[in-house]
């Protein structure tokens, strides 16, 4: 297949049936839309297509820069198209939740503007809401600007329309469940939509949304799809809810049992979705009723790594050497470590044949240190420790952190190789606290010396500051 | 253009009938409200609004955030911030937990004084005149200077007489932004910004007699994300000031932590969306005059504005928590906040007023009587107005209760309480409050958790009203003792409970 333009790549993604042996379903037949397959990623990529191929013309003649209020898989389709096409791209948000996307908005070389979120105190005269803003820069300038406003564009819900939903029902005909996770809702209510105008019998419609004070990435909860325009509550016969970690869950079962590496919204649709969908199984059996149930995989996995790792961190801590590690020490280790008092630094020093390790940053340990500590930042000592030998065996080592919980692993660590290692009891801050004398720390520089500001003060006592604003070109107080 | 709603016809409950967004009671709070006879007895007390502060709440609040801290293993300083709340009691309150203060003005300076407070345990935030500054150099108190021009006050004060030795500074920062990312905090009308650093750290080299302690920013941002940012960019004006030559160990975090007020975040939901719901389709909105919180109908028939009016009740993270993953987060160079903060020996530093406040005290306004609006609303009158405890109009949204003082038939109520000023928006629920029956004159309507930014806030007596007085609650051997914030002595009543 050769295609001329990435965007020729967009759409036409494959549909495939869930091994019923995988999802233990015996009288419904489970298809995943692999919506992941689109050049860029998601879903989102049809709707990009859609929101600039009737303006492309003129985008292109004017140069205009497209902006969108998303911080998410449409900025990433938009900032993907406008850049082959030689257009910018604009994203305004009040906050991009994941790293690796604002990453990826930065590698495609997007603007990214943030606003400020939300206050506590809010000011009912403050009008800066991202969409206002982002709404208000391209009709400021029209010959400039074209917002793509995905949660208002019409164009969402009829790429989604004209295209998911057709290419669904051109594959496997009509089905009776359609598990949908609600975001913005364009794919939900184009899909919905084509079902009623096209299906001659009514399709379940189960809305999928976060539970009350849980975030997936691309969703919403039930508190939060008043923002999107094309919501309507009525056309869907249930909601079922679902955490983070169940979304997680959901991408587990993905990943390992089909291959389907797709992300949060994709996993929590299916594990909440199956959930449910094994109830109606149940009704079903021994009716000799055969139906279809589908679900999207709106996009990739790859950009949530940091969202798995905050709720489900046991996929990422497996050791994978068989030597021994600092952070598979037991804790129990780590608890007993030998321990130096700060008020027993100065005996233990005396003692002779001693090596300090300070662990904290180089800014710390410039501000004061146990006298003739060494400065390796804890995570390098850590790798040191590990791959073998640093010390002799016979070296008293004092490990040394700020408060003494870090020191603490290390020298335990250090403790159960065999070596007499001590952490410093309650850091270089007890240290501090119980007089215990410091090398380092910044010094003034000398008052008097070359400034000619220091000298001024030097002969007439006092430095107007509001003349040194004068003199910067600022007004003056 | 948006259409106006017909007036003529009564607010009408809608489908659910009107929602109820009941407030959060603490253990103090929930005894008092159970005890009609001191409730009486206390409004018996002033003709006016009365306010009951509960100061027994305050231990447990400031106890947790010094847990928090204690947890999180870095050196702390908490200021209330004393703006919060006029009330003396609760000062003496705070000093009695060790907790230190965050004066704005002279007068409050003066009262933290009055409290016992020495000049090393309070900060002086907000702008100051010449007057405010001098007796705050005088007493030692640690300065967060709120702009160039100040700091030339703290010069020439300080250089003009040599009774003063030095005076510590913080630097309130106006423009505080993340390292990595253009995000900045909403603008500010504190502080100075970031571009006259250079200037103002070449100045404060030549003026050894002002110490430069740290950096001060206070911002109300709900992400904790960005507040990490922020938090993120001090401890980078920190380098910059080690590399000036400074050696700054505080960092203000300012106040703005979340603190949760009704019982139900879905209750507040399921008003804003009735509220919403009916401006977006022209019906009653079960609230005063449609009164729309703030939001309105964008020119694509949206609902505009909500985001901001839906958190403010809707939150159920405690400010343990958001302190938490605040100061947890890997944001600095890849290293937990936290542990860079404790590291480097800096003290954190923060001026919580409503975090300290929440569940510390109540709000009594006597009923005089009931009657209909013209659109048949029902409405109840009460010995107040809304500034008797509100510092906005949208401040209280959630249920008041009603003492009555004898129980009558059980009936649901719908009303609106309205105050006793000559003004149409002295209107104190913009929402319709359902009473278990009806108020009757000399009953109570009591607003729970006042204490902060409510009680006092904006109180003014216009037409000779008498304006609202404090009290404090202490539960006693025998029941509650009410008595005058004068007579109230943390150390002592502490001996007698």
């Amino acid at each position: 297949m050769i295609i001329d333009s990435i965007q020729d790549a967009i759409g036409r993604t494959p549909i495939m049936k869930m091994d019923p042996a995988k999802t233990g379903l015996k009288n419904i037949d489970l298809y995943c839309k692999l919506d992941l397959l689109n050049p860029f990623g998601s879903l989102k990529d049809r709707i990009a297509k859609g929101m600039l191929e009737p303006h492309m013309d003129d985008l292109l003649a004017k140069k205009k820069t497209v902006i969108e209020g998303s911080s998410g898989n449409t900025a990433k389709s938009l900032a993907a198209l406008c850049s082959v096409h030689g257009l910018g791209f604009r994203v305004y948000t009040n906050r991009v939740k994941l790293p690796e996307i604002r990453m990826i908005l930065q590698l495609m070389g997007a603007e990214i503007e943030e606003l400020p979120s939300l206050s506590d105190c809010p000011d009912p005269m403050d009008n800066n809401s991202f969409f206002a803003v982002a709404d208000g820069v391209a009709k400021a300038e029209p010959d400039k600007y074209l917002y793509t406003d995905q949660i208002f564009n019409p164009l969402n819900l009829q790429a989604h329309y004209a295209t998911t939903a057709k290419e669904i029902a051109d594959d496997i005909g009509e089905f009776q469940y359609y598990i949908n996770f609600l975001g913005t809702c364009g794919s939900s209510m184009g899909v919905i939509k084509y079902a009623r105008d096209n299906f001659k019998e009514k399709m379940q419609c189960w809305g999928v949304v976060a539970s009350p004070g849980h975030h997936v990435p691309g969703g919403r909860n039930m508190n939060e799809l008043w923002e999107t325009s094309f919501f309507d509550k009525d056309v869907f016969d249930e909601f079922i809810h679902g955490t983070a970690r169940e979304s997680v869950e959901g991408i587990i079962a993905l990943c390992r049992d089909f291959g389907i590496m797709a992300g949060p919204t994709s996993g929590l649709q299916y594990h909440v979705g199956l959930k449910r969908l094994r109830e109606e199984d149940a009704r079903l059996e021994g009716t000799g009723e055969r139906k279809k149930a589908v679900f999207i995989a709106c996009d990739r996995v790859e950009p949530y790594m940091t969202y798995i790792k905050k709720y489900y961190p046991e996929i990422f801590s497996t050791a994978t050497t068989t030597r021994p590690r600092v952070d598979t020490l037991p804790a129990n280790d780590i608890e007993n470590a030998p321990v130096i008092e700060p008020e027993n630094v100065a005996a233990f020093m005396a003692g002779g044949n001693v090596a300090i390790v300070d662990v904290r940053g180089n800014f710390a340990y410039n501000m004061g240190h146990l006298p003739g500590a060494v400065n390796i930042l804890d995570e390098l000592f850590g790798q040191m420790i590990e791959e073998g030998p640093i010390f002799d065996k016979g070296r008293r080592i004092l490990v040394t952190c700020g408060i003494g919980n870090i020191s603490r692993k290390y020298a335990a660590f250090l403790a159960a190789q065999g070596y007499e290692a001590y952490s410093l009891k309650g850091g270089v801050n007890a240290c501090k606290k119980a007089g215990v004398a410091l090398e380092g720390g910044l010094k003034k520089p000398e008052t008097g010396g070359a400034s000619a500001v220091a000298n001024q003060a030097k002969d007439k006592g006092y430095v107007s500051l509001s003349g040194m604003r004068k003199r910067d070109g600022g007004a003056a107080a | 253009m948006q259409t106006a709603v017909k007036e003529e016809s009564p607010a009408a409950p809608g489908e659910k009938g009107f929602v109820r967004v009941r407030p959060r009671l603490g253990p103090e709070l929930e005894a008092l409200l159970g005890s009609r006879e001191t409730l009486f007895r206390a409004a018996a007390l002033h003709n006016g609004p009365v306010h009951l502060i509960a100061p027994a709440a305050m231990d447990r609040n400031i106890g947790l955030m010094q847990e928090t801290f204690e947890a999180l293993g870095i050196d702390y300083r908490i200021f209330y911030a004393h703006k919060a709340c006029k009330s003396p009691a609760l000062v003496r309150q705070v000093r009695k937990n060790g907790a230190h203060i965050d004066v704005a003005s002279r007068g409050e300076l003066v009262s933290a004084m009055s409290a016992g407070f020495t000049g090393a345990q309070i900060i002086c935030t907000g702008p100051k005149n010449r007057d405010f500054l001098r007796l705050a150099m005088m007493q030692g108190c640690l300065i967060s200077a709120d702009s160039e021009d100040e700091l030339e006050k703290i010069g020439e004060l300080l250089y003009a007489h040599g009774d003063i030795e030095k005076v510590e500074i913080l630097l309130r920062i106006s423009d505080i932004r993340s390292r990595d990312r253009s995000a900045i905090a909403a603008t500010s009308r504190f502080g100075m910004p970031q571009s006259a650093l250079p200037r103002i750290f070449e100045w404060l080299q030549a003026m050894p007699r002002i110490v430069l302690r740290g950096f001060h920013n206070h911002n109300d941002e709900r992400n904790r994300d960005a507040k990490s940012g922020f938090v993120d960019n001090m401890l980078s004006l920190m380098e910059q000031a080690y590399e000036a030559g400074f050696t700054p160990d505080i960092v203000d975090m300012g106040g703005g932590l979340r603190s949760i007020r009704v019982a139900s975040a879905q209750d507040w939901s399921d008003f804003i969306d009735q509220v919403a719901q009916g401006l977006l389709a022209k019906t009653p909105t079960g609230t005063w005059r449609n009164f729309g919180l703030g939001m309105s109908i964008s020119e694509k028939g949206a609902i505009a504005g909500r985001e901001r009016v839906q958190g403010k009740y809707a939150s159920d993270e405690e400010f343990s928590e958001v302190l938490t993953t605040v100061l947890q987060n890997e944001s600095f160079r890849g290293r937990a906040l936290a542990e860079v903060i404790a590291e480097n020996m800096f003290t954190v530093a923060v001026e919580p007023g409503f975090a300290l406040l929440q569940q510390c005290g109540l709000t009594l306004l006597r009923v005089v009587g009931v009657k209909e609006a013209a659109d048949g609303t029902p409405l109840v009158m009460v010995e107040g107005n809304v500034y008797s405890l509100s510092q906005s109009v949208t401040e209280i949204l959630y249920d008041p209760f009603l003492v009555p003082r004898e129980d009558g038939p059980a009936e649901d109520f719908a009303a609106n309480v309205i105050g006793n000023m000559c003004r149409e928006e002295d209107v104190i629920t913009k929402r319709r409050i359902v009473f278990g029956q009806v108020p009757r004159e000399g009953d109570l309507i009591c607003f729970a958790n006042t204490a902060a930014y409510n009680m006092d806030f904006e109180d003014t007596n216009p037409h000779q009203h008498p304006m609202g007085k404090r009290f404090v609650a202490v539960r006693g051997k025998g029941g509650w003792d009410i008595m005058s914030e004068e007579q109230y002595d943390p150390y002592v009543q502490e001996n007698e409970a």
